[in-house]
């Protein structure tokens, strides 16, 4: 997929990475982490980091028209993951409803492309599923094919 | 070595999208994301993991 997205780094781990959102409220760092949380299970995260405090937060409303492009950024970080972490599964889940139902839909416009590379499942009432279309999934687990 | 090192092995030599930077930060004990890890263990405890992750229709 090549989506407008922004330019990111990343240490030699590949587990932190890093990039600048910018739009109408400035230059906003933001930091994406795959955290192992089990065998092969990694959990995506990521948030707005406060350079100043240190602090990092997924609550905060940026305001810098720039969703997409985030998201696409965070989108483009799972392929550079998944290549060097093969086979590991990536769980990922929206700070809010609202946020969740957004990564739903980023997946939704893009699921015939994401789906040549990636299996991915949702989960609802408490149990996973294959993704579809228009279901309010809780979180989402990816696996790179 | 572990399925996930011996895995990494195999991918060395293909082109990160990624500028790699020594510089990036480790994010590993920050409490923003130890606190979303273990929220992500409490649910995958309750709910467990899909016995084969879904193929997309």
């Amino acid at each position: 997929m090549h989506l407008p997205r922004y330019q990111y780094k990343t240490n030699s781990g590949f587990l932190d990475y890093e990039f600048f959102s910018e739009g109408p409220k400035g230059k906003i760092k933001k930091v994406i982490r795959y955290t192992k949380i089990g065998d092969a299970v990694f959990n995506l995260a990521f948030g707005d980091l406060d350079e100043a405090t240190g602090e990092i937060s997924d609550t905060v409303v940026t305001n810098n028209n720039d969703s997409r492009k985030v998201l696409a950024t965070v989108a483009a970080t799972v392929y550079d993951f998944t290549d060097q972490y093969p086979g590991s599964l990536v769980v990922a889940k929206g700070s809010t409803l609202s946020r969740t139902r957004l990564y739903r839909m980023g997946i939704t416009n893009y699921l015939e492309q994401i789906s040549s590379e990636f299996d991915i499942s949702g989960l609802i009432n408490g149990s996973w599923e294959q993704f579809t279309e228009r279901r309010d999934y809780e979180a989402f687990l990816i696996h790179r094919k | 070595m572990g399925v996930i090192a011996k895995n990494k092995s195999k991918a060395k030599g293909k082109k990160p999208n990624a500028v790699i930077d020594s510089k990036v930060g480790n994010y590993e004990k920050h409490p923003f994301f130890v606190k979303k890890a273990n929220a992500a263990k409490a649910l995958l405890k309750a709910v467990g993991l899909p016995k084969q992750p879904a193929k997309v229709k």
